[in-house]
């Protein structure tokens, strides 16, 4: 083992220890690291990942959401990087449809953007956000389209209509409906929820 | 004269670029708020070329999704076939062998140079030289050659698949290869005798887009973005036990200043270390000639032809696999790799059929056009191009 992976170990560990009695869960394997928090803890716990000099998770690489269509129905992936001690983290949080999330802007001023596209795709509301506008969608788009009840066609076409002599929408129509091949497993699908 | 200065109002006033502007590198929309000549304020409309890549993928199986990823990042393709491959086989819990581990790196290291020939010189024809864009296309097209030898595509090759490889390499092409990087370091020397000393570019290029370490980490910035403000972080040395990295020597550029001109010296230098890397990968190849085993397993890669006319197992795994695609088990993993743009990653989350639940792809655009607020700062606005050039934008992969 080299010094590099001890140092990982070591976070690893001390996360463990030191927020153990936290964690909903603590999961470990060659490709990953993976911990669940309560939606709650979110902004404090991020706090003490970045700024306690165990940790210093110093980069937040990436957020995004899961829609799993159950009761509480979405979850928050959050994965950060420490490049102090080599490690990557990710964070997972469950979600209730109905429920607020805490804006994680001013730990990780990189959050603007991941924290607006989650609220374009899924409609998650992201409390003390200041600037909660969709970004990734077009300008007056209705509707969150990753959502798993989102139509994958959409609902509305833009095309050119010669006689009013500009771009407009108009309701889809589809010659086809979407053929959808989904073949179901009898394996189990109980890992991540 | 005297004035009265309290019945001025100064006000700043707003200005629209772009999204159609030559020098926004795609469709970049921006809001500047100016005072005379200086942005104060900048505010970045992006998603004029959103195609719904994430929910697309969530309807497609492996086979079919991996094109989407060629098409994400138009200039650096196979990095990201790579990372989606990489997170398919985590899932999975796939290794693959030595060989194809070699052969990605060779193909990563040139879609490499690909894109850092077309982010120097595409930086170089925003701030006024045109030369070296038009040298750079012709280097560009010799490595496109590589790609269209293997694969047949020049640009969208949709060759590293999960498993390993669409096609085996063709015979003679490490010969070709070293042949090219006989030549290629003295083009560099070129473009870098016409940019490095020419006071135009020196002087728009030095002390502008200043980015500290801090700010840097904070706003989520990898690769040259990071590294020029002065951290050694290179996810191919990181994770070089997962990659196959440690294989070779990687020499890793830092800046000193974090300004836009380490960047460019940064993406001059990981060029030449491309090289080497390429040199080595081919002379590994040269020198181990037929100890590799390649098994494959048929559940991720389709057997081959000769092998469908004579076994019945293989049949079965041709009309499976070209049906149903591959089973993807229950969980969550994450593939990334150091684009040349920076750390390219897919999240793959699955219920355990064909179809993945989620595939998140985290771009590294998306970031560092995010920071250009912060970098853009008390700048001029006649720096912009310069920083946008240097944030090696494409919009394929920022609004996905």
């Amino acid at each position: 083992m080299s010094l590099i992976d001890s140092y990982n170990l070591t976070t690893h560990s001390f996360l463990l220890r030191i927020l153990g009695n936290k964690l909903n869960l603590f999961y470990i394997d060659d490709y990953l690291t993976l911990i669940d928090i309560n939606y709650n803890d979110l902004k404090k716990f991020f706090f003490i990942l970045k700024n306690l000099s165990f940790f210093k998770y110093d980069s937040l690489i990436n957020l995004f959401c899961i829609d799993s269509t159950g009761v509480n129905r979405y979850f928050l992936v959050y994965n950060i990087i420490s490049t102090k001690f080599n490690s990557r983290l990710f964070l997972r949080v469950k979600v209730p449809s109905t429920m607020v999330v805490d804006s994680l802007i001013n730990i990780y001023p990189g959050a603007n953007w991941l924290e607006r596209e989650v609220w374009d795709f899924f409609g998650l509301f992201f409390y003390s956000h200041g600037d909660l506008r969709r970004i990734l969608t077009d300008y007056g788009f209705d509707g969150f389209p990753l959502r798993k009840n989102f139509p994958l066609t959409g609902f509305f076409e833009v095309l050119y209509d010669t006689d009013v002599k500009s771009v407009i929408y108009t309701f889809l129509e589809t010659s086809q409906e979407l053929r959808f091949y989904n073949f179901t497993t009898p394996w189990d699908r109980s890992f991540f929820f | 004269m005297s004035r009265d200065y309290k019945s001025f109002k100064v006000k700043n006033f707003l200005l629209n670029f772009g999204p159609q502007h030559p020098a926004a590198h795609g469709v970049l929309r921006l809001i500047l708020e100016l005072d005379g000549e200086v942005v104060i304020k900048t505010e970045a409309h992006i998603g004029l070329l959103h195609r719904g890549t994430e929910k697309l993928i969530e309807y497609k199986n492996t086979l079919q999704a991996l094109p989407y990823f060629d098409r994400l990042d138009y200039v650096s393709m196979m990095v990201q076939e790579y990372a989606f491959s990489v997170a398919v086989e985590n899932l999975i819990g796939y290794k693959v062998n030595v060989y194809d581990l070699v052969l990605r790196i060779i193909f990563i290291e040139i879609t490499r140079i690909l894109n850092h020939l077309l982010a120097i010189t595409t930086h170089a024809l925003d701030v006024g030289a045109m030369t070296p864009f038009l040298w750079a296309f012709e280097e560009r097209e010799k490595l496109m050659f590589f790609y269209e030898r293997i694969s047949g595509a020049r640009l969208h090759a949709a060759l590293i698949r999960p498993g390993g490889f669409t096609r085996s390499v063709p015979y003679g092409f490490f010969e070709e290869l070293k042949e090219f990087l006989k030549e290629f370091p003295s083009r560099i020397d070129e473009i870098e005798d016409l940019l490095n000393k020419n006071r135009i570019w020196y002087q728009r290029l030095y002390k502008i887009g200043i980015v500290n370490m801090k700010d840097a980490l904070s706003y989520g910035f990898t690769g040259v973005l990071l590294r020029g403000s002065g951290l050694s972080w290179d996810l191919r040395q990181v994770e070089d036990k997962k990659n196959g990295y440690d294989l070779f020597n990687l020499n890793i550029p830092i800046g000193t200043v974090g300004d836009c001109y380490d960047r460019y010296l940064i993406r001059l230098y990981e060029m030449r270390t491309s090289c080497l890397l390429l040199n080595d990968a081919c002379s590994f190849f040269f020198k181990n000639t037929d100890n590799f085993t390649k098994l494959y397993d048929h559940k991720l890669m389709p057997p081959s032809r000769a092998m469908m006319k004579n076994s019945m197992e293989s049949l079965i795994h041709h009309f499976k696999f070209y049906t149903e695609g591959i089973f993807l088990p229950a969980g969550f993993s994450y593939g990334s790799i150091e684009a040349p743009k920076g750390e390219f990653g897919v999240s793959l989350v699955s219920g355990g059929d064909n179809l993945p639940l989620r595939c998140n792809i985290r771009s590294p655009g998306f970031f560092h056009l995010q920071g250009l607020d912060c970098l853009l700062k008390n700048h001029l606005i006649a720096d912009l191009t310069a920083i946008i050039g240097t944030l090696d934008l494409v919009f394929g992969e920022i609004d996905r």
